[in-house]
């Protein structure tokens, strides 16, 4: 049986102090390594000094075979990540007409995608997009056209799955009952995932992800890279992932980033908002 | 794997693996072991032959190596057990301080704030008597050093625990941001329609000749939504606006909404 396979206890890990009001201000900045005054590179339990889970790291669960082949479709997703300029470390400007006036429209900059450009820096989202109000959850235009990619992502995204089941059972159940509660087609496969978002070769800074409230996300990074540490700066810690690592947490706390060298990707997978809707319309991708 | 291991428990049950196999020894309802196999169907019951082996491995236990399976525990009994230890080291911290006198009500007071978060809502003041009354801490008390203690923390220095990246990569984006920021700055307001309330569109949000722009939220139908834009993508667009807005004064008048300057129907056109 081959090391990512096996069963690793979890080490119970308690954080004594909580920066809430110190951290307010930090969406939109990039981390540091003064951020963090632990950083956790084992199997390990994370919880607040009142027991409030905040994290769960595997280590190596991700056979070799799966991450090759989730890389290789993180080098396929190719949209720009002009909608994120919190995650990117920016803000949105009003945009300039040709004749030099504002536009009533907002973008990221140009300066700014540029950058971001010379990265390389992609995104790629697949399974349900978030609905809001009387919209429905929908398929993303990226599962529709490339359905193959997300067959190719399967065995991570299960994996995930049988992890988040196994150990994180209560969560688990809630974020089940949230997508089985929805439709019954509103999910990669048999999982409690309702999407997997691909990005690649960027450095995030600060942010909140809007997905489920109070369950977890998965965290699956890919590639060949030093550096990237996720930075939960809340509780002052950072999670040294490499390629194979599953990391679970709370996608609602800000995080962000450390610099990197190299090719990297990651794969998140989640639970989105607003799945529930009357009468909603979701088309089924589940094969 | 040739050799074969096996765990024993106490009630007389047993695990071997042995030449890649599973085997499990329970007790069966006549009191009697049975020897299972694990197979991709589920467990099966082994031949005689082989349950007669695997209880004389089972009877001679020096032969075989030993190993003992942790539990796995999911991660909620864990934090169940470390809420639990915590709470009963937060008890002992607290009697402590109550033994340390009158100048440590303030870290008392902490203490009681973080053991109210753990403790269910509702029955904090239940708990509060049962475990602090004896101890000579009335309830009021209590709340006494836990407002204490919460003025105290908003008079504590604030520390500047997060300085700003300074990684070329974060200092790029820093400067790109600001470039922007710039260049919007510099840009003619004027263009901007109407889009929520904005900082940058002077106070008076008027252009030289006095005009305004105003975006509307009108629902329709694709059909006419279509035709609407093929309207507004054309030279006539102006001639649109200025029905629209006459359309639309007409209806102020007749929803009795008064009018404040004489020269209102001048439009866009």
């Amino acid at each position: 049986m081959s090391d990512y396979r096996k069963y690793q206890p979890l080490r119970p890990i308690r954080l004594q102090y909580d920066f809430e009001a110190a951290t307010s201000h930090l969406k939109g900045k990039h981390p540091d390594p003064s951020h963090c005054d632990r950083i956790i590179n084992e199997n390990a339990l994370i919880m607040a000094a009142s027991t409030k889970l905040i994290a769960a790291l595997f280590k190596e669960r991700i056979d070799p075979n799966c991450r090759e082949r989730a890389f290789k479709i993180s080098k396929l997703v190719n949209d720009l990540i002009d909608n994120r300029p919190a995650a990117v470390g920016t803000k949105s400007t009003p945009r300039i007409n040709k004749d030099g006036r504002l536009s009533p429209y907002d973008a990221t900059a140009d300066e700014v995608m540029n950058i971001l450009d010379d990265d390389n820096a992609r995104q790629g989202l697949f399974g349900a997009v978030k609905g809001k109000g009387k919209r429905p959850a929908r398929l993303s235009p990226l599962t529709k056209k490339h359905p193959e990619w997300l067959d190719q992502l399967r065995k991570p995204i299960e994996v995930a799955d049988q992890l988040y089941s196994k150990y994180l059972s209560t969560l688990y159940a809630v974020q089940l009952a949230e997508v089985e509660k929805a439709s019954r087609d509103v999910r990669l496969w048999h999982t409690a995932f309702s999407s997997a978002y691909i990005i690649r070769n960027v450095r995030s800074c600060y942010h909140r992800d809007g997905n489920l409230q109070n369950v977890m996300s998965a965290l699956l990074p890919f590639g060949n890279f030093t550096g990237a540490e996720l930075v939960l700066p809340r509780w002052r810690v950072a999670f040294a992932l490499q390629p194979g690592d599953v990391l679970f947490f709370d996608a609602e706390e800000l995080h962000g980033n450390l610099s990197f060298d190299g090719e990297r990707a990651s794969l998140v997978c989640y639970c989105t908002r607003g799945l529930i809707v009357e009468n909603s319309s979701m088309t089924s991708f589940t094969r | 794997m040739t050799e074969t291991a096996m765990q024993i428990r106490p009630d007389g049950t047993a695990e071997i693996y042995r030449r890649g196999r599973q085997y499990l020894r329970i007790i069966g309802d006549d009191g009697e072991p049975k020897w299972l196999r694990r197979t991709s169907l589920g467990l099966r019951p082994v031949s005689d032959r082989r349950a007669r082996r695997l209880e004389r491995i089972y009877r001679h236990p020096e032969t075989t190596r030993a190993f003992c399976r942790r539990p796995r525990l999911p991660a909620e009994v864990t934090v169940a057990e470390a809420k639990a230890a915590y709470i009963v080291e937060l008890e002992r911290r607290a009697f402590d301080w109550i033994a340390r006198g009158h100048e440590a009500n303030i870290q008392l007071g902490r203490t009681f704030l973080q053991l109210k978060e753990l403790v269910d809502r509702g029955d904090w003041e239940a708990y509060f008597t049962e475990k602090f009354e004896p101890r000579g801490i009335p309830l009021r008390t209590g709340q006494h050093y836990m407002q204490l203690a919460k003025e105290a923390e908003e008079v504590a220095p604030k520390v500047e625990l997060y300085p700003t990246a300074t990684d070329p990569k974060a200092q790029a984006m820093t400067a790109a941001t600001e470039k922007a920021s710039q260049a919007v700055a510099a840009a003619d307001p004027q263009g901007s329609d109407q889009k929520g309330p904005r900082t940058d569109v002077p106070e008076t949000g008027k252009s030289e000749d006095g005009l305004r722009m105003r975006r509307l939220a009108i629902r329709m139908t694709q059909r006419r939504w279509d035709r609407i834009s093929k309207l507004w993508s054309s030279e006539h667009r102006a001639l649109g606006e200025a029905a629209v807005t006459d359309c639309l004064i007409e209806v102020c008048d007749r929803c009795g909404i008064p009018s404040d300057d004489s020269q209102e129907g001048q439009t866009l056109a």
